[in-house]
């Protein structure tokens, strides 16, 4: 039996599947977060699976996740629906019930945050909500594992028998079709009488009307958060502080603290190999290819991690919803949405989700041009190579170096929004209608549920991609073209095919194979670029403070600037390339914001090389 | 800073909007003009005739409006309040 989970946006569905079926699924308080379908197998019962479904408002589906909803519903995909409303909201969460119960769709209806409803001192006749619509209802909070079990409980013993029970609302007229939409004003009278239905329902079955409070509340916290003047300085403390801790002071501390656990770990991993007489061709693949390839990676996890948790923190409260108003205005006038917050702070820890973000935005041409912003927005697998560039050749200025490098890439992604403004999405119509939920208090499992799932994707990817691709380099120097070990570096594989790109880099100042090859290796991913010069500069795992003497030697302060400002701009990873192409409604688009992305870091670098020798 | 769609709007009182609400007061749809898919979506977000819409807060740079409807919070930009007509 399939169940499918379906409701508005930000109502619970993502937890109540992560209660159904044990499962561990980011949650959000910000509209739009499930941007996917996913499934689980009910715990206590594994033949019944649960689909948890992105959330929509109403069965005329107006975003493209909506659309990917109304779809599974309609295929009927699911043996019966679990209709899951915001106890707090019921009148506007009650309308997408119309919309099921007139087409007739099996449902169950879940009343989730009934705790809250307790709260504020409303009561709900459930019995009589039973009866008037004709379904199974059940009062839940989720969130605090509360009537899950009956539900659940519910769902088994139904599992054999389809459930034909379609409610009262409609039983002797036909079925309305899905997704009706005929001329605004006809549209208007039968929205007009779902909506009359609700409030007629409402006023049968609510004995106690009490105020919301966590409305209430709310109201309060936003006087100061979306406040007329301090609205966007608080945003802008508020970021500072986040990035201050994750990149700065807490991340440099753990980074630091792990880079030298790995290092220690390195030379005791070589030195083991070296005492057992393994042949050194053998001891460099563990220790220069596969160890310090995966180690310079694992030293940044801590950061990401950090990242990660205050962003979803962020979302999870509620304050992202609040700074995609405050920002909207700011935002359209590059021709994004207020919503395009969401993958544009992603963007600063990974590419990858950051992508997969745009997704929330609800039209085509925002999501386009918010991928499109996501890459100029320098993922955090580039600090390092950044921290490394500044602190080697601007010692004295290494934040305004690094801050430089970050304002310049975002100001050419805002050039390039208002470009793509101006031509391409040229007279495209876009609207900002967002749900601003109340403030919640964010559940500790959530956060670091989510925050597991981070770190075991990131490393998951450390010890795939990563590994591979740092094998892989490390083939590449040490083995000839002959396929045989190399007598030098120079002999080997990637010093030719470096050498035979490197007249292509030699007019942005980066000739050199070596540097070359660092580019080439950053393709595969951004972490690659500094470990394969580690590789390359003989420094092995010892990466970072053993890079300083050879690449001051390497670099003129020219060329490092020059590599700086390439290797800040030019295409994203592969992973995250691929999402890019995958999330886009025009993969031909996406192919050409990634090219250009290129084209344009090529150009910078040229532009920069080219004027600062005339001096 | 000059809010365009106001001072227009509050010229003529002929046709009173949503952007025309002083902050802080409610106003009870009339109709939604337009057409498309936004319209659509707003109707179905509960604007419909006679609900009491209140203008809550406007965004510190002057826009998008916070509204409350149905008992919870909504934004909504400048040009897709100009749409829905109200009366006090």
């Amino acid at each position: 039996m399939i169940v499918a989970l379906v409701g508005n946006q930000n109502c619970g569905k993502t937890t109540l599947f992560n209660r159904l079926t044990g499962g561990r699924r980011k949650v959000g308080n910000f509209p739009g977060v499930t941007t996917e379908i996913s499934s689980g197998k009910l715990m206590g019962n594994p033949s019944i699976k649960i689909v948890d479904l992105p959330g929509l408002y109403s069965l005329n589906a107006y975003t493209n996740e909506e659309k990917l909803t109304l779809n599974f519903i309609k295929e009927s995909h699911a043996d019966i629906i679990i209709n899951i409303v915001d106890a707090t909201n019921l009148n506007r969460n009650l309308y997408l019930t119309m919309q099921l119960l007139e087409s007739q769709t099996p449902i169950i209806l879940a009343i989730n945050m009934a705790d809250e409803l307790k709260k504020n001192g409303t009561e709900i006749n459930v019995d009589e909500l039973k009866r008037l619509l004709g379904c199974e209802v059940f009062l839940m909070a989720c969130a605090k594992n509360q009537g899950v079990s009956a539900l659940s409980e519910c769902l088994i013993q139904n599992s054999e028998l389809r459930i034909q029970n379609y409610g009262n609302i409609n039983k002797d007229s036909t079925p309305m079709p899905y997704a009706l939409c005929p001329m605004p004003s006809i549209y208007a009278e039968i929205v007009n009488s779902r909506y009359n239905r609700i409030d007629t329902l409402l006023s049968k079955v609510i004995t106690k009307q009490g105020e919301n409070k966590a409305q209430m509340f709310s109201r309060k916290i936003d006087k100061l958060l979306t406040h007329k003047v301090l609205a966007l300085p608080i945003f802008l403390i508020i970021m500072g502080l986040v990035f201050y801790l994750s990149f700065g002071l807490v991340g440099n501390l753990i980074s630091d603290l792990v880079r030298d656990f790995i290092q220690n770990g390195g030379k005791a991993l070589s030195g083991f190999l070296t005492k057992r007489s393994v042949p050194p061709l053998l001891v460099s693949f563990a220790v220069d290819g596969a160890y310090a390839g995966v180690a310079s990676v694992i030293s940044f996890l801590p950061m990401l991690v950090l990242l990660f948790f205050f962003l979803s923190l962020i979302e999870d409260t509620g304050y992202m919803a609040r700074v995609a108003f405050v920002l909207d205005k700011l935002l359209s006038k590059i021709g994004l949405n207020g919503k395009a917050v969401v993958p544009v702070l992603l963007g600063f820890g990974c590419s990858v989700p950051a992508y997969m973000s745009c997704r929330t935005l609800p039209l085509n041409h925002e999501r386009q041009a918010s991928s499109a912003m996501v890459g100029f927005i320098p993922c955090s697998a580039k600090i390092p190579l950044i921290a490394l560039f500044a602190s080697v050749f601007f010692a004295k200025y290494r934040a305004v170096a690094m801050l430089a490098v970050y304002i310049l890439s975002m100001v050419l992604g805002v050039i390039t929004q208002l470009i793509l403004k101006k031509t391409k999405f040229k007279n495209q119509k876009s609207g900002f209608i967002l749900e601003l939920p109340p403030y919640r208090m964010p559940s500790l499992k959530n956060v670091s549920v989510y925050l597991f799932e981070k770190a075991k994707v990131f490393l998951v990817k450390t010890f795939t991609v990563i590994l591979l691709s740092s094998v892989f380099v490390w083939f590449l120097l040490n083995f000839g073209i002959n396929f045989k070990p190399a007598e030098s570096i120079e002999s080997s594989i990637l010093a030719y095919a470096s050498r035979a790109f490197a007249p292509l880099f030699a007019p942005i100042g980066l000739g050199d194979w070596r540097i070359v090859s660092g580019i080439l290796s950053g393709i595969v991913a951004k972490e690659a670029i500094l470990s394969s010069l580690a590789v390359l500069l003989g420094a092995g795992a010892t990466v970072e403070s053993g890079l300083i003497a050879p690449l001051s030697a390497m670099f003129t302060a020219r060329q490092a600037v020059s590599f700086l400002i390439f290797t800040t701009l030019y295409t994203p990873c592969a992973v995250a390339c691929s999402a890019c192409i995958k999330e886009s409604p025009s993969k031909t688009f996406a192919r050409t914001t990634l090219f250009m992305q290129t084209a344009i870091a090529y150009g910078i670098s040229f532009l920069f090389y080219f004027f600062s020798g005339l001096f | 800073m000059v809010n365009y769609a106001r001072t227009k709007y509050f010229n003529s009182m002929a046709s009173i909007t949503l952007a025309d609400l002083p902050v802080g007061t409610a106003g009870a749809v009339i109709k939604i003009e337009g057409s498309g898919a936004e319209i659509i979506r707003l109707m179905d977000m509960g604007f419909t005739p006679k609900t009491k819409v209140t203008l809550f807060k406007i965004a510190p740079l002057g826009d998008p409006y916070e509204v409350i409807l149905r008992g919870y919070h909504l934004t909504l930009r400048v040009s897709e309040c100009l749409k829905i007509k109200v009366e006090k």
